[in-house]
């Protein structure tokens, strides 16, 4: 890089550098390895040796350590904006999930559906113990028809959220066991002798009615007055 | 001359002239961005088709800088050879290192030396190979 103008290399090709440039340019660089990219090499464009190119080029190379580490905070702030997003919609997705449905008075239903996971059962367990003390449900039937599958963690959680429920003064009915999760529930030897369930949701709901002393009668036409009409 | 640029393109970022039989002109202004990057690599594939022997004169009198953007852009080109010889002239001093250090990483041009005026660096680029 030199000029014309610039002292020329010895015949050695070593140019003479004070030592107060070589101590600023360490200064800068010591900074630079403690992470502080703020400083940079003052370049008098009056005085232009060989040895400020290397000057130079440390700025720049401090001008990218600070593009990258801006970049870098930008993608951070972006993934965290996205993981944000998704901790949301996980949120609506596991509200979706749970629904708990009033059928009847003093009746809930959850129909679940997909995996059901540890932190699934915990929030439906949190879920309906909440409903059930609040609206003083006497039967929740907990359908697993859509149910794909089912591990001993899950399945201790169902017969916890059973014997929950019972602690509330309710009863709790386990509905739509399919043939496999049903193996699966034998395989891994969990007891659910002292779980009442039942084939699906309809023999659930019988059952739930029973329990109240509800029935379901068939209405009855009223009888014809003499002159052909119903009655009225 | 090449269809897709004009002889004169005073509209472009780089104000490319191609003298022939083989000299492309360019002028840089201000800071470089992505897209003139992207432009410069473009008028050397366009213009190193009319001619074996492209040779580049620039301007930088009025370059700024080429801020990281610029660089990475220019990094992330194709490496091929484009040009014979790169005559710059008028840049500042942190323009020449600059300009120094990405010529050792853009190896589109063979030869290149930069000037402190125009008139140097087209005697350059006349003398053949030296």
């Amino acid at each position: 890089m030199a000029t014309p103008e610039t002292p020329p290399h010895d015949e050695h090709g070593e140019i003479a550098v004070s030592s107060q440039r070589v101590e600023r340019l360490l200064e800068i660089f010591a900074s630079v390895t403690a992470g502080d990219y703020s400083q940079t090499v003052e370049v008098s464009g009056e005085r232009e040796d060989d040895f400020t190119p290397v000057e130079i080029s440390t700025n720049f190379m401090i001008e990218q350590l600070v593009y990258e580490r801006e970049q870098n905070e930008a993608k951070q702030a972006e993934l965290e904006r996205s993981l944000d997003t998704i901790l949301k919609q996980r949120g609506a997705i596991e509200e979706l999930s749970t629904p708990i449905i009033k059928i009847w008075d003093r009746v809930l239903v959850l129909p679940l559906i997909g995996a059901l996971d540890t932190r699934r059962s915990q929030n439906l367990t949190d879920a309906l113990l909440t409903t059930i003390a609040a609206t003083q449900t006497k039967v929740a039937i907990l359908d697993i028809t859509g149910v794909t599958g089912v591990d001993s963690a899950v399945a201790n959680h169902l017969l916890k959220t059973v014997a929950s429920v019972k602690l509330l003064g309710a009863q709790c009915v386990i509905t739509g066991i399919r043939p496999e999760v049903a193996q699966t529930v034998v395989h891994l030897g969990v007891e659910l002798t002292d779980v009442r369930t039942l084939s699906d949701l309809a023999a659930g709901l019988k059952w739930a009615l029973d329990y109240l002393s509800l029935e379901i009668r068939e209405k009855r036409a009223a009888p014809k007055k003499p002159n052909g009409t119903n009655g009225k | 001359m090449h269809p897709d640029f004009p002889r004169d393109n005073p509209h472009s970022f780089t104000n490319a002239r191609f003298e022939p039989p083989r000299v492309l002109c360019m002028k840089l202004e201000g800071e470089m961005t992505p897209d003139q990057a992207a432009e410069i690599y473009e008028n050397l594939t366009l213009y190193s088709k009319e001619t074996d022997c492209l040779e580049l004169l620039v301007d930088l009198s009025a370059l700024k800088g080429i801020p990281p953007a610029a660089r990475e852009a220019l990094a992330r080109l194709p490496h091929e050879v484009l040009c014979q010889k790169l005559a710059a002239y008028g840049a500042s001093a942190t323009v020449r290192v600059l300009g120094s250090l990405l010529l050792k990483i853009f190896p589109h041009i063979r030869k290149s030396k930069f000037f402190k005026t125009e008139q140097e660096a087209r005697e350059w680029l006349s003398n053949g190979d030296a």
